[in-house]
């Protein structure tokens, strides 16, 4: 007898669509296990939209051709972020997902590059990472798998429109057996005995069971936290912004492999580059902002109407309880800022796939996935903070807040250690590694103490000779690709 | 008063194999930037003498050297091994093997160990060792290098070395003089500590010299000469949850075809090692001395060898657990004086290993900001539990209850950590692995299920599978498997054509 579980999953957005093409990818033969409930009625909210490198894998695990999901999505491609205004007014730095340089001599590159900038030399961190400096000329090429070519230095994501995102996985897990339910969901009948949910109660009086349930409900959590009250921690504390407008723009001309964040008074404001249009939004803490303030921050005339959301930066106690898994905003909520939002759907159900359990087992494969989860969003949280706190803009009330907030122990320690010696410790979660966390702490014009003695080997002339001889390399490198549009039409995206 | 400046001088307390390790590993990193190593070891205490398993990472070490990988087999007498076998741990009669190297591959996503859990809820009675390279080749004696292509299942190939470790200190303490490290044969008899900091200022050498380094390396055994007794650190003990504190250890004559794998036969008090070398057999009897005597475990020990005996039985006692911190002021711990974990699955020399690249990343200056110690012993310390873990559950997993020791296991409480391992495999055959640990998948697996372990169930998703296409795919690897072995060639074979020790004088 088969032991595959019933899967319900509750949500129509990007989440739910997510969850349920994974789902669909593994249960192909299985048609009826699962299904998703989605009232269709609220009309997807323009958000910014960027999705990882990670991404990739997550296409590639459901066998999607990827320059499909770019022609259908209208999406660009994403070398990094541009990150305006942050380090100070005026000041800029880019995120890119790329190394920066080489090793010298079994050293870190990093690591000579603090000897130079202590000795003066040496260019902004960023000319040393091809995908930076690629995006910065508007160029864009895949990178290739050989590890000695400098075009393995660098990964890219998307920027897929969020609605055609959507039906894209929509209409993947449709064609693979995922049945869509469109009735609204009315109540939730939960067990006495605590062992989660019993049954979905939808409009028209249809009962629905499951063995799992995946809420993607969204930051209400229909299922996680209004039928099992599993509580929120909240890090509003640590990341203060708490409203959102969006809008959006036709103008598409510059169409930049990259998308930009600007920092403002009271928060900061994103551009994402789709094809067909230009997406924007302003992202404050209304703390230190009311919304008519806020309002007045919007350009005279915006094409689209702009619309606003709130949310509460924070987690989840628990994203698994019993047998439900929260998934998306029902999991927890952390600002675009990063775009780790769509990873974490994505690195969620991936998990779930890996830790489902057999009927009427579990309790162990909920601890572990909690445990997992929890490490994964408190790392990104902690990223996330980090462009906050090193930030050294002052004389408003919301970067003075910033600059003096007290930080989780877990950052603090990473700060620490990275102010005295330039060393990023590895978090595990792959999210956010070494080249993430140095292009930040470079950015904002953050330095180490000291630089490891054995960058002393090499004499500075010599280490100014090999860091040029890098950088001379991967601007050529970067020359050498084609124009972002070039490359989309190519493809057949144009 | 902080000094400024880079670190100029190292001094190295002991000759084992963890200093001779230390002294090679930097001079090979620091290249020329430090002015001068030097060894103090004395001849008058000697070293353990023991330790002569390893894990394949040992590989990595040797090739950071640059050493030759044959020389370095036949300088040191070693052999080859490809895991270990396990006799009468989970019950007295059965034995598994814990290979190096993978299990089979996958099947449409799903991981391997699902589908042989599958496999075995539809009838299948094969165990999981037909699936590992290593196991297979180990039990008929075999051995190869692994193949330089990635798609030859040869490529797949993991092993360690057996080796005598008096000689690969010797072998590392030549490559070492030879660039430049100055060793002193002398005793310390006194190390004085600076007034105003209590960091170390000078080893006091039994002729009445001072010695004086910027930066100490202690490596000099279970007595923590610097660490211990002069830093006054404790220790963390941990033999509530390892509770054997004694060795007896002999050699003895070869008898057969040289085995290529360790074999761990546990006993009514502990366990015995049986480590094959080219001119000899390594044997130890790790025991719990609450529950025998020294002359009884020397007497099991005599009367369970493969040949005559070389020596008298020697005896050694520690107790399982590790330094409160490692690296204190400007001193770090490697070796036996960091701490001490049976060799059960060979990780003491890892950890030097280990050690020593931290060490190399978190190099510090004379300033000796705290930071880069608490930055070592947190990764220190969690390494450390994460291998106790490990070696834990040889314990606690068993039927036996046929003396003291085993009742004990079997029943004591363990780490939360391993309890959730624990959990989670029973419940759907899932392994957690923890971030950054040695011992991966494969390794937990091996253990696991060599031990009873027994999942509840397995991941549902192997469900999708078709059934004969699952029973086909498992057939397919153990006939690839038997095929590949098939071909290579005896490990004595391979010795001889390679790296044959001359026989010791
Ligand atoms: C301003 C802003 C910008 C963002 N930008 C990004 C970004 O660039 N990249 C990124 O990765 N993330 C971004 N995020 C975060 C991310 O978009 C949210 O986490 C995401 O919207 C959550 O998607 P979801 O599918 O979990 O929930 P939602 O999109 O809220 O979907 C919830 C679904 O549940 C359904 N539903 C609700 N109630 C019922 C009911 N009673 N019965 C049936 N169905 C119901 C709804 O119809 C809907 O389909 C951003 C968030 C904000 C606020
Ligand atoms: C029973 C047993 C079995 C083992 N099996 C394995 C195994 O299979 N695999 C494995 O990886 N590990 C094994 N180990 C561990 C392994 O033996 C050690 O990790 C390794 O040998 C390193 O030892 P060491 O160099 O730290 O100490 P030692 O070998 O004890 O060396 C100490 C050194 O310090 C010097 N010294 C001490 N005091 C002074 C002083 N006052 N003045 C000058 N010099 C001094 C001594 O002269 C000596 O050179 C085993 C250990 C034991 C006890």
């Amino acid at each position: 007898m088969s032991d595959l579980p019933s899967i319900a999953i509750v949500g129509g957005g990007l989440a739910g669509w997510t969850a349920a093409a994974a789902l669909a990818g593994e249960f192909k033969h299985h048609a009826g296990k699962v299904s998703v409930v989605e009232c269709g009625q609220d009309e997807p909210f323009d958000l910014s939209e960027e999705a990882l490198p990670a991404t990739r894998l997550f296409l590639e695990k459901l066998g999607i051709d990827e320059d499909e999901f770019v022609r259908q999505t209208k999406a660009t491609f994403k070398l990094g972020t541009e990150f305006a205004g942050w380090p100070a007014p005026g000041g800029t730095f880019f995120q890119p997902f790329s190394q920066f340089g080489t090793s010298i001599e079994t050293l870190g590159f990093h690591q000579c590059w603090f000897k130079l900038r202590r000795h003066g030399e040496g260019s902004p961190l960023g000319e040393y990472s091809l995908a930076a400096v690629a995006a910065s000329l508007g160029r864009f090429a895949r990178p290739v798998a050989d590890t000695s070519s400098v075009f393995s230095s660098f990964s890219y994501g998307f920027h897929p429109d969020r609605a055609l995102h959507r039906e894209f996985l929509r209409r993947y897990a449709s064609a693979r057996s995922v049945r869509a339910n469109t009735r609204r969901l009315v109540d939730v009948a939960v067990r006495a005995d605590g062992g989660g949910i019993d049954a979905l109660l939808l409009e028209g009086g249809e009962r629905l069971s499951a063995d799992l349930y995946i809420d993607c409900s969204g930051g209400a959590g229909l299922l996680i936290e209004q039928a099992l009250q599993t509580g929120y921690e909240d890090w509003s504390r640590f990341l203060p912004c708490d409203r959102a407008i969006t809008w959006s723009s036709s103008k598409t001309d510059a169409l930049m492999p990259h998308s930009r964040k600007t920092a403002h008074e009271a928060g900061w404001q994103w551009s994402v580059p789709m094809r067909h249009r230009t997406g924007h939004g302003l992202v404050c803490s209304s703390r230190f902002l009311d919304t008519s303030d806020m309002r007045r921050m919007l350009p005279e005339n915006t094409e689209s109407e702009p619309r606003s959301t709130a949310f509460v930066n924070g987690r989840r106690r628990k994203m698994w309880s019993g047998n439900c898994v929260a998934l998306g905003a029902a999991a927890g909520f952390l600002e675009p800022l990063e775009a780790a939002d769509t990873y974490l759907v994505q690195t969620g159900i991936s998990r779930l796939l890996r830790l489902l359990p057999g009927r009427g087992h579990g309790q162990a494969n909920a601890d572990e996935y909690n445990r997992l989860a929890i490490i994964e969003s408190e790392q990104i949280r902690d990223f996330l903070i980090l462009h906050y706190c090193s930030s050294a803009r002052r004389s408003s009330p919301f970067w003075d807040y910033c600059r003096d907030m007290e930080l989780p122990d877990s950052l603090a320690a990473k700060i620490e250690m990275f102010k005295s010696r330039g060393r990023i410790a590895p978090y595990g979660g792959e999210a956010f590694s070494l080249p993430n966390w140095l292009s930040v702490f470079a950015g904002m014009d953050v330095l180490p103490r000291r630089y490891h003695p054995f960058a002393d080997k090499l004499g500075i002339a010599e280490l100014k000779e090999r860091a040029e001889a890098i950088r001379a390399a991967i601007r050529q490198a970067a020359n050498s690709m084609p124009d972002h549009r070039t490359f989309l039409a190519r493809i057949g995206a144009a | 008063m902080t000094a400024q400046g880079p670190i100029r001088s190292i001094v190295i307390v002991g000759g084992g194999t963890a200093g001779w390790m230390a002294a090679s590993a930097l001079t090979r990193v620091s290249n020329g930037a430090l002015e001068s190593i030097r060894l103090i070891e004395s001849p008058e205490i000697g070293t353990v003498g023991v330790g002569e398993a390893t894990i394949p990472p040992m590989q990595l070490f040797n090739r950071f050297l640059g050493l030759d990988e044959d020389e370095f087999v036949r300088k040191t007498q070693a052999t080859f091994k490809l895991g270990i076998q396990f006799r009468d741990w989970a019950r007295l009669g059965h034995t598994y093997i814990h290979p190096f190297g993978r299990y089979g591959a996958d099947l449409d996503g799903r991981p391997f160990h699902q589908c042989w859990l599958r496999a075995r809820a539809l009838g299948d009675q094969t165990d999981i060792g037909e699936y590992a390279l290593a196991a297979v080749a180990a039990m008929q004696g075999k051995f190869s290098r692994p193949s330089a292509d990635p798609r030859a299942l040869l490529s797949g190939m993991s092993y360690a070395f057996h080796f005598d470790a008096s000689l690969y200190a010797r072998f590392l303490s030549e490559y070492a003089r030879a660039r430049g490290v100055a060793r002193l044969e002398r005793k310390i008899v006194d190390v004085e500590l600076r007034g105003e900091d209590g960091f170390i200022d000078a080893l006091v050498l039994d002729d009445g010299e001072r010695v004086r380094a910027d930066f100490y390396i202690d490596c000099s055994g279970f007595r923590g000469l610097l660490i211990g007794q002069a830093l006054k650190v404790g220790f963390e003990d941990w033999s509530h949850w390892l509770p054997c504190d004694r060795a007896a250890a002999v050699p003895c004559a070869s008898v057969e075809e040289l085995t290529p794998y360790t074999r761990s036969t546990a006993r009514k008090a502990g366990w015995q090692w049986r480590i094959p070398l080219q001119h000899r057999i390594g044997n130890g009897y790790v025991y719990c001395s609450e529950f025998i005597s020294d002359d009884e475990a020397a007497a099991t020990l005599l009367a369970n060898l493969d040949g005559e005996a070389l020596a008298e039985p020697r005896f050694l006692r520690f107790k399982a657990g590790r330094r409160r911190a490692f690296w204190e002021k400007n001193c770090v711990a490697l070796g036996l004086a960091g701490g001490f974990m049976e060799p059960l699955e060979s990780t003491s020399i890892h950890l030097v290993q280990t050690g020593l690249s931290k060490l190399q990343t978190l190099f510090p200056d004379r300033g000796f900001d705290p930071l880069d110690a608490a930055e070592f012993n947190r990764l220190s310390a969690y390494e450390y539990e994460r291998i106790r873990d490990f070696i834990v559950l040889h314990y606690c997993a068993t039927e036996r209850d046929d003396s003291p020791l085993w009742n004990y296991c079997r029943t004591m409480a363990i780490p939360d950590t391993l309890r959730h391992k624990i959990e989670l495999f029973r419940s759907g055959g899932h392994v957690a692995v923890y971030d950054e640990e040695l011992f991966i998948l494969s390794n937990w697996l091996a253990v696991l299920t060599g031990q009873f372990v027994q999942p509840q169930s397995y991941d549902p998703l192997t469900d999708v599978l078709d059934t004969d296409r699952l029973k086909r795919h498992l057939s397919q690897q153990r006939a690839a498997i038997r095929a590949c072995v098939d071909g290579l060639a005896s490990q004595r074979d391979f010795i001889a054509r390679n790296c044959r020790a001359e026989p010791p004088a």
